[in-house]
């Protein structure tokens, strides 16, 4: 597990993302997903990766490359990583453009704003169904915020003039403002509402 | 007539990744360095650029400078290409400088840019469209 390993200092000068921007400064400010947002400085959100077979591996996987994966789906986009970073890469000059902020803090921000705390879960007692509210692994409130990013984006895009790019920078800066019009805050919510009446 | 460098020439390094293979020509130079004879600042697919730069952002400037690199990669996809050309690049500064510093650095950085990647496609076998996939059977 990554936990508070920290990288080398010259790292941070060496390795910006797309050569443009820093991974240094940017801090995870909820303290559950930490250890599971990945900042390590890296050039291109391409890794190759080796980690289908460990437990926890992919919370090591850096998070940029992890939007990255999250894109390619079936379709048009499967198995097309060099399109996927291509949006991403796009989609950032578009937030850096608009904020004035560094994109990947931005997205760690939107990943914060979008990451459910509390799920249901359906258990069977004397016959009769419940759902009961479940507190969220830190791994998954990741994995579900990137994927609702992911898939508003996708869905915004949708039979709609404005490029992928841009739908998903606009959905990346909307959940980082918590915004309700944002497809992922709105996913939260609603898993949580739901979470709440189930308590 | 020029007096040749007395100590060191030039050097021949692979790097493999899948089925490509690159080898790497090191000489004294000026830091041109040629994938395929296209110069490594034009060459695209820009990942695949970002990704043999790499190893030497992690030596620094003033390691490859003054070399000139030529890497002949043939077989595998881009990305594959790529990856076995900075291996081989990576391999060939650690063996032209004999420093263990830029070894244990690229190690940290990266193990499998010395290591190497052992995998490899998984071959398909009869009974089916793939590796493991199998054909569909019906029992009525």
């Amino acid at each position: 597990m990554s936990s508070e390993k920290q990288w080398p200092e010259e790292w941070y000068k060496r390795y910006l993302l797309f050569g443009k921007w820093s991974f240094e400064g940017i801090e995870v400010k909820d303290p559950g997903l930490k250890r599971y947002i990945c900042l390590r400085p890296v050039i291109v959100p391409h890794s190759m990766g080796r980690h289908e077979h460990d437990r926890f591996a992919k919370a090591e996987v850096n998070i940029v490359e992890r939007l990255v994966n999250q894109l390619m789906r079936p379709g048009m986009n499967a198995g097309k990583k060099a399109r996927a970073i291509k949006f991403v890469k796009n989609a950032f000059e578009i937030i850096h453009l608009q904020t004035g902020r560094n994109p990947i803090e931005v997205l760690v921000r939107a990943i914060e704003n979008a990451a459910p705390c509390e799920d249901t879960t359906r258990i069977m007692y004397g016959g009769i169904v419940y759902h009961q509210a479940v507190d969220i692994s830190p791994q998954r409130r990741v994995d579900l915020a990137l994927r609702w990013i992911a898939e508003g984006a996708r869905m915004a895009s949708f039979s709609n003039p404005k490029t992928f790019e841009e739908c998903l920078a606009e959905e990346i800066i909307l959940a980082a403002n918590k915004d309700l019009k944002s497809y992922a805050i709105q996913r939260r919510n609603e898993l949580e509402r739901i979470a709440l009446h189930a308590r | 007539m020029m007096p040749a460098p007395v100590t060191k020439k030039i050097l021949v390094v692979s790097g493999k990744r899948k089925t490509a293979i690159a080898r790497a020509v090191v000489k004294p130079g000026m830091g041109r360095i040629r994938i395929n004879n296209i110069p490594l600042e034009i060459y695209e697919p820009e990942i695949a650029r970002l990704k043999i730069l790499e190893p030497l952002i992690e030596a620094g400037e003033e390691v490859w400078k003054e070399l000139d690199i030529n890497v002949d990669v043939r077989g595998g996809g881009f990305m594959g290409q790529a990856e076995a050309a900075r291996m081989a690049i990576a391999r060939a500064l650690v063996k032209w400088t004999k420093s263990a510093a830029l070894k244990s650095a690229f190690l940290r950085l990266d193990r499998t840019l010395l290591a190497g990647d052992p995998r490899r496609k998984e071959p398909k076998k009869y009974g089916g469209p793939g590796a493991r996939a199998r054909d569909q059977k019906s029992y009525r």
